[in-house]
């Protein structure tokens, strides 16, 4: 049971529920004919953690249930840590530096890549991309580092 | 007449020279990326989204409707000469279409493929500007309980075409609809859900979520298998169908474009669907049903109509009601409400130029993708040599900057990457993206109406069951959900998807 999808699934959206509805105890909640803001997301809440009892409940009584495998983590990782890595740089230093940056961690995320190819491929996309959306398009993007 | 005036502004308007440069990148970008596979139009058009913000209205959607229709014709060019579906919805065009390149007929498939996709294009066009003004005429008497129910039915049908668990789309519904909850409510001007977040005020960036959940979550999805060995790729001998090719497949064209062009209007319908649907019927009416899989021209010919019919009446439910019908229609509407058109009826009567714009771009732009495709086809097929380990990083290189550069927000990119590490977790658990996107573009919408439908009922909830069109809707919503529960449709259901992975 505590390794099937359905279970964690449940998991997954109890927790969204439970959130939403601790987030939300301090919305004004009104009534049917005068809906506070906190009816609305109270409602989505309530049926959300229903659906997430249904699922728990589900994998503790049905025997064969597919397993959660979390095969292929690592390249997610690798690319979450790439668009971080973008988010923090390119304000403070630019496309420059952040647009090379993101790439060669990407490009770590692949098994198959070779290190001449996320070089090049690192400099080709920079050039391109300031060329196309900075100054092609007219993005107001930050090029250079702001000193 | 009505129509033909309408029709002439709408040329007038597709005609300007931005609008017909845009409709042919649009085309060719779907070309390429339905040519390639690994990269859909959901991904592409969420990655141009924030590009758009700087275009016209009216270019914007016509640069992003080009896609989806042209994705469905370069996807036919993949699965025909190397027996992979560039596209989801050239699955089907796999089966006869790689067996007729293995005989040295590659050149015939193709040419009926794109001929075939032009005529259901040009008559799926003309079935959208004929019904979807009045149609919309109809939901502009729409009360407040009757939008409702529309939009529940289009959330159930969401989930009915979810692949997995219908518990777990029903569920993806909901978190969609609570993450359309954050930042600021209309009636009272009160923070929901913002967490202090000064950037949350305006809501949660649409365009983040949609390219997190469908951008991202995709390439760390591909990295997850090491690339496969693509089969030997045909070659083309001609480019022309011979006198026999022809007789035996513009029968299965017209089934196809009609069988497209029905089930594109059908909430969660559109090319995919409309593709299987019309190989199904085919292999049924055909006195010979032996010679499919293993080179039937029909095969061929009627669901490659069919998913280039479906993807454009699929335009169908947005431009009348308002209301998406499969996420990339979600996405233009997100696209719209961009540019500060609220997707709805109101917008045929407000901004003509835009409605029947779009509409006579479809039919230009179709004609632009036999030009695209079929002279140029040996340039497409280099492209398939392209590695994907090289083609990701460009990608994900796209996706940043659309990120960023909707609003100039660092917190775009850091909600980019929740909901690429999120997209990945519930694909992990079965859980399929789509219907919480559907969510998350109709929640304020549907609180907006349920709000006003209960205040003017004074609270009393049987609104819903005694106007008579909502009752419709909701009964049709019911049904539907009732028929995936019995056993042997569920059944048949799976049994559908297992064919289409």
């Amino acid at each position: 049971m505590f390794m099937s999808k359905d279970f964690w699934a449940g998991v997954v959206f109890a927790v969204i529920g439970a959130t939403g509805l601790v987030q939300g105890i301090s919305l004004e909640r009104g009534t049917a004919s005068h809906m506070g803001p906190g009816y609305f997301p109270m409602m989505l809440c309530l049926a959300m953690l229903a659906i997430a009892s249904v699922l728990i409940v589900r994998s503790a009584v049905v025997r064969y249930q597919d397993r959660l495998s979390l095969t292929g983590i690592w390249p997610l990782i690798l690319i979450c840590l790439s668009i971080i890595a973008f988010a923090l740089l390119l304000e403070p230093a630019g496309m420059v530096i952040a647009m090379p940056v993101a790439v060669l961690i990407a490009g770590c995320a692949c098994l198959d890549s070779r290190r001449s190819e996320v070089l090049a491929s690192a400099i080709g996309l920079t050039v391109f991309c300031i060329a196309v959306f900075r100054y092609g398009l007219e993005l107001p993007i930050p090029v250079l580092p702001n000193f | 007449m009505d129509f033909v005036s309408n029709l002439w502004l709408g040329f007038s308007v597709a005609a300007l020279p931005i609008n017909l440069l845009f409709c042919f990148i649009g085309a060719l970008l779907g070309t390429l990326i339905g040519v390639l596979p690994g990269i859909g139009p959901l991904a592409t058009v969420s990655m141009l989204l924030p590009i758009t913000f700087y275009l016209d209205p009216v270019t914007a959607l016509v640069m992003l409707a080009g896609i989806y229709y042209g994705a469905s014709y370069g996807g036919s060019t993949t699965a025909i000469l190397v027996n992979l579906p560039g596209e989801s919805s050239a699955v089907v065009t796999c089966l006869d279409g790689y067996q007729m390149a293995r005989q040295g007929r590659a050149g015939s498939a193709l040419a009926i493929a794109a001929l075939g996709s032009l005529f259901a294009g040009c008559v799926a066009t003309l079935v959208i500007a004929l019904f979807s003004a009045p149609l919309g005429s109809i939901a502009l008497n729409f009360q407040p309980a009757d939008y409702c129910s529309l939009m529940i039915f289009g959330l159930v049908a969401s989930i009915i075409i979810a692949r997995g668990s219908t518990v777990k789309a029903i569920a993806m519904v909901l978190v969609g609809l609570l993450l359309g909850v954050i930042g600021t409510d209309l009636n009272s001007g009160q923070m929901r859900y913002t967490m202090g977040l000064a950037d949350l005020i305006d809501g949660l960036g649409f365009v983040g979520v949609a390219m997190g959940l469908f951008g991202i979550a995709e390439i760390a999805r591909n990295l997850e298998h090491p690339e496969a060995k693509r089969s030997v790729m045909a070659r083309i001998e001609r480019l022309w169908p011979t006198a026999l090719d022809f007789k035996r497949s513009w029968k299965s064209v017209l089934r196809g474009t009609a069988v497209g062009s029905a089930l594109g209007v059908l909430p969660g319908g559109g090319a995919v669907l409309s593709a299987f649907a019309a190989y199904t019927l085919e292999k049924k009416v055909s006195a010979d049903p032996d010679r499919f899989g293993k080179g039937a021209i029909e095969g061929v010919a009627a669901p490659e109509s069919a998913n280039n019919a479906g993807a454009q009446t699929s335009f169908i439910p947005l431009l009348a009601l308002g209301i998406p019908s499969n996420s990339v229609t979600a996405l233009m509407a997100g696209a719209m409400m961009i540019h500060g058109i609220a997707p709805g009826p109101q917008v045929m009567t407000r901004q003509p130029d835009l409605y029947w714009g779009l509409i006579a771009s479809m039919l230009i732009g179709n004609l632009m993708l036999v030009i695209i495709n079929l002279p140029l086809i040996r340039l497409w097929v280099q492209l398939l040599k392209v590695p994907y380990r090289l083609l990701y990083v460009g990608i994900l290189c796209f996706c940043l900057i659309g990120a960023y550069g909707v609003n100039q927000s660092v917190f775009d990119l850091y909600v980019l990457c929740l909901f690429a590490f999120l997209g990945f977790i519930l694909h992990k658990l079965d859980c399929e993206p789509a219907p919480l996107l559907l969510g998350l573009i109709l929640g304020p919408l549907l609180e907006e109406n349920l709000r006003r439908a209960l205040l003017l009922s004074h609270g009393n909830w049987s609104v819903f069951a005694t106007h008579p069109v909502s009752l419709f809707f909701l009964l049709l919503s019911a049904v539907m959900l009732l028929l995936i529960f019995l056993p042997n449709v569920s059944k048949n259901r799976k049994e559908a998807f297992q064919e289409a992975d």
